[in-house]
């Protein structure tokens, strides 16, 4: 399921040109409709200079929705898109408000496809902080976009899911990347997948049905993702998630997540970046203290 | 001589009431199609309801008459085309009956999940008043065919012998 799962659904000049490229550099590629087709490259934007129809981008997401765009509509309201093997794809068009709520999105003018990567064995340096003697820590993981939180939480299910009772509540299918149900990556064996559900109502699932040691969610933020944490925290269960973010003074000044902090929710920070590739531990903090620094 | 005449006229017989038999066949054969497409698009109803799942996999669950829709989209057709080409293939249905398939097949780019159920509403609702027509079609001009092939069948028989 690797960049092939994306390329198959884009016309052949643009596939072709991709193929070009180190497929281990690609992070993400770019279409506007009677624009251009642009591919980031380590964090650069390179422009392929091939122009793209209408007609060709309307082709791309039919494809990519088999014929059914009302089947994605739920996701494609929240402006995204998943593909086989957890592939992200963000989606511009023109939208339809009934009663303020986003009803539909048609006529898809651009699309960004974030390409997803399983790199097993990316969590290891860190596993110490997250677990000690037996002991889960409620985790935050604080990194800017595109530094491979999403990558670190799937790896870290992977590493927990061998021996705890680990459940995720993957809202945009990007952790397990379920299709038909079935993850395409490697989370552990006993680790449970709630597909597609919002977050905070996610967590309350799991909290009743599934009896977790530890739930794993992605880019944490909202009201209802607050409250199910203090839930987490109540039953006893731990929470690993992650924010956007370039420092924990960053994402503090933020109302929900900001209060987690303060409260002393997170045993465990660590902030990530690129620096020196994907994943760079930049600051690891434990009940409040620093204690490792890069 | 008359072993000739009379194996004719036994032909010439049997031939009409072959085309009756036929074509009272064919009028059967319709009903069925027609039976079994609207099962198929109740239980796609079924399937979209319940799943939401792509056009995909509901031509495959709601199976029969969409088996090969399924099939057709699997091999890079657009759900359109394929419901297209499955009615084309189709010989035993009515010129009628294949615009309405058309129909149904320009309504499955609906972007929405309600557009699509009264897309297939609408296709039911079409066809039960097809499929209500052939069964009258049957009874009335079915058996007329049947007993009027017989019929001219024997009355050439008697004048050729």
């Amino acid at each position: 399921m690797g960049l092939e799962s994306v390329l198959k659904f884009l016309p052949n000049e643009i596939s072709g040109a991709i193929r070009f490229f180190n497929e281990k550099d690609i992070q993400e590629i770019r279409i506007v409709a009677e624009g251009s087709c642009a591919i980031t490259i380590k964090g650069r934007l390179c422009d392929t200079g091939i122009k793209v129809s209408k007609a060709q981008l309307a082709k791309v997401i039919a494809d990519m929705c088999r014929g059914s765009i009302y089947a994605v509509q739920p996701t494609l309201v929240r402006g995204y898109l998943t593909l086989a093997g957890g592939h992200r794809v963000g989606v511009c068009g023109s939208v339809t408000v009934e009663n303020g709520n986003v009803k539909y999105m048609g006529d898809i003018s651009a699309i960004c496809i974030r390409i997803a990567r399983e790199v097993k064995g990316v969590s290891d340096k860190f596993m110490n902080t997250i677990e000690s003697g037996g002991r889960i820590f409620n985790t935050l993981i604080i990194s800017p976009p595109g530094c491979g939180k999403t990558t670190v939480l799937r790896d870290i299910a992977r590493n927990l899911g061998n021996r705890y009772r680990v459940c995720i509540a993957d809202e945009r299918s990007e952790i397990a990347a379920c299709v038909g149900g079935a993850s395409q990556n490697d989370i552990g064996k006993y680790t449970c997948v709630l597909d597609g559900v919002p977050k905070g109502v996610g967590i309350e699932m799991l909290l009743r049905t599934m009896s977790p040691e530890v739930i794993i969610t992605d880019e944490t933020g909202s009201f209802d993702e607050e409250k199910a944490i203090y839930q987490v925290i109540n039953c006893g269960a731990k929470i690993i998630t992650s924010v956007h973010g370039y420092s924990e003074k960053d994402v503090s000044r933020r109302k929900y997540i900001g209060s987690l902090i303060e409260n002393g929710v997170f045993e465990r920070i660590i902030v990530l970046s690129d620096r020196c590739g994907p994943a760079t531990v930049e600051k690891v903090i434990s009940d409040g203290r620093v204690i490792e620094r890069a | 001589m008359s072993v000739l005449k009379f194996t004719g006229a036994f032909l010439l017989f049997m031939a009409t009431v072959l085309i009756g038999a036929g074509k009272y066949n064919q009028m059967c054969e319709r009903r069925h199609t027609l039976e079994s497409i609207i099962s198929s698009l109740r239980l796609m109803e079924g399937v979209l309801r319940s799943s939401h799942a792509p056009l995909e996999d509901c031509f495959l669950k709601a199976g029969g008459f969409f088996t090969k829709t399924s099939s057709f989209i699997k091999d890079g057709m657009s759900p359109a085309g394929a419901v297209q080409k499955t009615a084309s293939l189709c010989k035993t249905l009515s010129i009628r009956d294949k615009d309405a398939l058309d129909r149904f097949a320009s309504g499955l780019s609906a972007p929405d999940f309600e557009g699509q159920l009264l897309n297939i509403r609408a296709l039911m609702d079409e066809l039960s008043n097809e499929l209500g027509d052939t069964v009258q079609n049957i009874k009335t001009k079915g058996s007329l065919m049947l007993r009027g092939s017989f019929l001219v069948g024997v009355a050439v028989f008697i004048l050729i012998i």
